[in-house]
């Protein structure tokens, strides 16, 4: 009787003590990331997409004088590419900016937060949710390009084929090796690795956005470092490189170089769009690595965004 | 505040050990991106000078290909104005930026050697021998440019034939031509007529006539697609030249006192 009785005060002691939600819940961070991906929606971004078909259209109509098949084809890329790359800039950094203050203005921020819902969940769900808008817009933009690229690239190369087969001793082989020309600055897979790219640089972005407004007073302060960590990411690299190169440099400028080095990430790394563009052949271990690196930038900058915001008071 | 400071120590370690770690990642990744040429390295100081602001934050921003492409549309107005040093700055700064773009080196090279170089001849203010030496000059700063970019992309199959075709057509330097003509032939995806090109660039180079008849021969015989009116004439001149016996001769090639009596004739030369 005894033991029975200590053992249901035992179970009835464990139903008392606050039970400890997991550290990591994948359902969780999937249903913030839903929530944020239709909260996103709703201010409607999609807009967008609008302007960089027009962008798309104008670029595919646009044929300045001299230009040959291959070059317009390649100006269709680099335009559309460095419109979405913009794009996925502007709203890496304006939209994680404002989740925070956001949640708190709506107060939604208390309600979650006085759920079990670990604070790593929601930084997660939050920043996954930024992302998966971010790569949806990248795949409606790659698509629509890809679509324009591919009827852009057949009705030009027909038209120079045809305008090549008149001319006297054009052989069969030539022409052949001239449309392949052509070809290789239109729609073939590897293009594939250009919007991935950039959403990798997005994903890093966003990462650093979300510390960086853990912290911030405002939505403005944020979106205004944020981008100016995003341009010095772009050229600290190099210009440390300069300025150890400079003898005479001073020893605390130098070390302060070496301090933003390590801690801002290298933009740079990711604008192997313009390559891509250009048709070089990609290397898919050097994009696994570009993953890699994106993976380590995001984790580390987490960590410091969760650190922040662990025991922060709201 | 004590407990804002060790957050923010923390904060900073943790960003230096991860660059730390990532450093070495990140700099052999680097080094192979730059090497499969998916990244350019940055450009100069001097180039960020001349592009200007807006421009420079743009290449820095990862939109090289967008500036440069800027510049060379920028520079169409310039064709249209003749203003010639204007459009070689522009076009200076696009190589700059995407040195890895054969069209733009070609079509740069293009507009100087051959328009500039035209377009002096409508210069009154000059008289004629000064606008010969104004046209002389252009045409060695397209060759130059279309060097420069054979330094840089000797791969380019369409580099060489245009380095080929300019020293062929404005400069009659046909040992400079076959040489070029040569390279391409190394060079896959070359079109399938470099070959008896570079056999006709070497007949009229001095002191190789006899590589090119062998060369020729060995056209001639590989295949009846190379049997051209030009590589006919070429041969027939050869053996003529080269003081080739009659026995040893080419069999149904078009001598050279046959070509003598048909322009003595009037009738017109074989292309």
């Amino acid at each position: 009787m005894s033991d029975t009785t200590t053992s249901t005060a035992e179970s009835a002691g464990k139903d008392a003590s606050p039970v400890r939600p997991p550290l990591i819940s994948p359902s969780r961070i999937w249903s913030l990331a839903t929530v944020t991906f239709t909260q996103l929606l709703r201010m409607k971004v999609l807009y967008f997409m609008l302007i960089f078909g027009l962008i798309v259209a104008v670029i595919f109509n646009f044929n300045p004088s001299g230009q040959t098949v291959a070059q317009q084809l390649k100006s269709t890329k680099d335009v559309s590419f460095a419109v979405m790359n913009v794009f996925s800039m502007l709203f890496a950094i304006a939209s994680t900016a404002i989740l925070i203050p956001k949640d708190l203005e709506d107060r939604t921020l208390y309600t979650i937060l006085s759920k079990p819902v670990p604070r790593l969940d929601y930084l997660l769900g939050r920043l996954m949710g930024v992302l998966m808008v971010v790569g949806a817009c990248l795949i409606i933009m790659y698509a629509f390009l890809a679509l324009v690229l591919f009827v852009q690239e057949q009705i030009l190369v027909s038209a120079e084929l045809s305008r090549l087969r008149e001319q006297p001793q054009m052989d069969s082989e030539t022409l052949l090796n001239m449309e392949n020309d052509m070809r290789k600055q239109g729609l073939h897979w590897p293009l594939l690795y250009a919007p991935l790219a950039i959403f990798l640089k997005a994903c890093v972005v966003a990462a650093v956005t979300l510390f960086l407004s853990t912290f911030a007073s405002s939505t403005l302060f944020t979106i205004i470092v944020s981008a100016m960590l995003f341009l010095i990411g772009h050229f600290h690299k190099s210009t440390y490189e300069v300025l150890m190169e400079d003898t005479h440099a001073n020893a605390v400028v130098a070390l302060l170089g070496k301090l933003v080095v390590l801690a801002v990430p290298n933009f740079a790394l990711f604008n192997v769009v313009d390559g891509i563009a250009a048709a070089e052949p990609v290397d898919p271990m050097l994009m696994g690595q570009l993953f890699l690196v994106t993976a380590v930038y995001t984790v580390l900058y987490l960590l410091v965004a969760l650190i922040v915001f662990m025991d922060k008071e709201f | 505040m004590k407990q804002l400071l060790k957050k923010a120590g923390l904060v900073i370690a943790i960003l230096m050990a991860g660059g730390l770690l990532r450093s070495p990642l990140e700099n052999r990744l680097e080094t192979r991106l730059v090497e499969t040429h998916l990244l350019f390295t940055p450009p100069a100081k001097n180039v960020l000078d001349v592009l200007g602001q807006e421009s420079a934050m743009a290449v820095l921003g990862g939109m090289r290909s967008v500036v440069a492409l800027y510049w060379q549309l920028m520079a169409i107005s310039d064709w249209e104005y003749q203003e010639w040093d204007d459009l070689a700055k522009k076009f200076e700064i696009a190589a700059l930026l995407t040195p890895r773009d054969t069209d733009m080196w070609i079509k740069y090279a293009w507009h100087i050697h051959t328009n500039a170089s035209a377009s002096v001849f409508d210069d009154a203010s000059m008289t004629e021998p000064q606008q010969y030496l104004a046209a002389d000059d252009y045409i060695e700063q397209g060759i130059g440019i279309l060097y420069r970019a054979v330094k840089q992309m000797p791969d380019s199959v369409d580099l060489q034939m245009d380095l080929a075709q300019v020293l062929r057509e404005k400069r009659q330097d046909y040992c400079g031509a076959a040489e070029a003509y040569k390279r391409a032939l190394e060079l896959e995806g070359h079109p399938a007529y470099t070959t008896r090109f570079y056999g006709y660039m070497l007949a009229k180079c001095p002191g190789r006539e006899r590589e090119a008849y062998e060369h020729l021969k060995m056209l001639w015989f590989e295949d009846e697609k190379h049997h051209m009116p030009s590589m006919r004439r070429d041969l027939a001149d050869l053996e003529v030249k080269l003081n080739v016996p009659e026995a040893l001769r080419i069999p149904g090639l078009e001598n050279q006192d046959e070509r003598f009596s048909r322009q003595r004739s009037g009738q017109p030369e074989v292309p």
